[in-house]
């Protein structure tokens, strides 16, 4: 018989595990460091590699001015947040928020911060796969 | 009859403390298990409809390859072409990555310049002829293409099976984990509620007892 109380105890652990953002970036890099290297990357929290595609790259530097290169941290974190209902992610940052209302055409609601919904999610992905990683607020982890 | 089955636990307070404890716990991973695989189904999607347009090209791309390989085939004759293709510059050079979608680990191929100039291909340009340079030119962003699909299909893969892992999981904290437990807590709550009923009765007696020997 399988003893459920323990696979209760597996899955929630390994998730938890997992649900710490794990595949988070230990260290991130700006625009301009990640221009500069032969094969840009960042190194994530469980030590593998996370690769940024060079078209993303050049896409970024035409949306900011050159001042800001070494100002965009990437990746750009979109946080999920349960304060703002579900679904609902915060993009903090002045330069990353200036460049993700440019790739939504949208105006932010405060210069640092931008609140996004599923649907904005999807389209930002798209246009920045390897740039951007989903996070979980430590809020929606801890409750 | 109730189908969920109560879990075989002590009947203590403290097993009933520590039930709650566990299902708010499951309850919030499940939430955040929920939003997770939401967000990797939309992954999912989005890189389908990227893989089914970079296949119809793919598709497309090829009959254009082999047609304009089928004229200078025509054209030059096979000796001809493979004379051609022995002096071809065969290197590509790709670099292979990781790329982590919500700690779901998938390829990314990123290829140096595989579209090359009359020049770089290698074959002489006096003995040739304008169908070798249009099969070559086709060729290559044939074979541009087909790294671009194998990555996208790679990625399709692999969130695939994570979505799969994801939803069983969300299956079993949803209909077998949340309700037992739930089950459980009730069965407890209501075996110390009967326990409670019957001190209160064996009180009553004794009381009702004690009163009668006091009254003799």
């Amino acid at each position: 018989m399988i003893d459920y109380e323990k696979a209760l105890e597996e899955i929630l652990k390994e998730e938890l595990l997992r649900l710490a953002n794990k595949y988070l970036p230990y260290k991130k890099k700006s625009l301009k460091e990640a221009l500069n290297e032969k094969y840009p990357h960042v190194t994530t929290r469980d030590g593998s590699i996370h690769m940024f595609k060079r078209s993303e790259l050049e896409f970024l530097k035409s949306l900011i001015s050159e001042d800001k290169w070494d100002k965009l941290k990437l990746p750009i974190t979109i946080e999920l947040n349960p304060d703002y209902g579900e679904g609902a992610a915060i993009v903090r940052g002045r330069v990353e928020v200036e460049v993700v209302s440019k790739i939504l055409g949208i105006k932010p609601q405060r210069e640092d911060e931008i609140v996004i919904y599923r649907p904005q999610i999807s389209v930002l992905r798209r246009h920045l796969r390897t740039t951007t990683q989903i996070a979980f607020s430590l809020r929606s982890i801890i409750g | 009859m109730s189908s969920v089955k109560v879990l075989k636990v002590r009947p203590t307070k403290i097993e009933l403390i520590r039930l709650k404890r566990r299902l708010v716990l499951a309850r919030r991973i499940h939430r955040i298990l929920r939003e997770r695989l939401t967000i990797l189904v939309a992954e999912f999607l989005d890189i389908a409809r990227k893989t089914v347009k970079l296949r119809e090209e793919l598709h497309k791309k090829a009959e254009e390859a082999y047609f304009a390989l089928t004229l200078a085939y025509g054209y030059h004759g096979r000796k001809g072409l493979e004379k051609e293709a022995l002096a071809v510059e065969r290197k590509v050079t790709a670099v292979f990555g990781i790329n982590n979608i919500m700690g779901v680990k998938v390829p990314l191929i990123e290829t140096e310049k595989i579209e090359k100039t009359l020049a770089e291909r290698g074959y002489s340009l006096a003995d040739t002829t304008l169908y070798i340079d249009e099969a070559a030119k086709r060729f290559e962003e044939l074979l541009k293409l087909t790294i671009e699909l194998g990555e996208a299909e790679k990625t399709l893969e692999k969130l695939g099976m994570e979505i799969k892992k994801m939803r069983r999981r969300v299956n079993v904290l949803e209909h077998i984990l949340i309700p037992r437990i739930e089950v459980t807590i009730k069965y407890l709550s209501m075996k110390f509620e009967e326990r409670e009923r019957e001190e209160r009765a064996r009180l009553k007696r004794v009381k009702v007892i004690l009163s009668r020997r006091r009254g003799e």
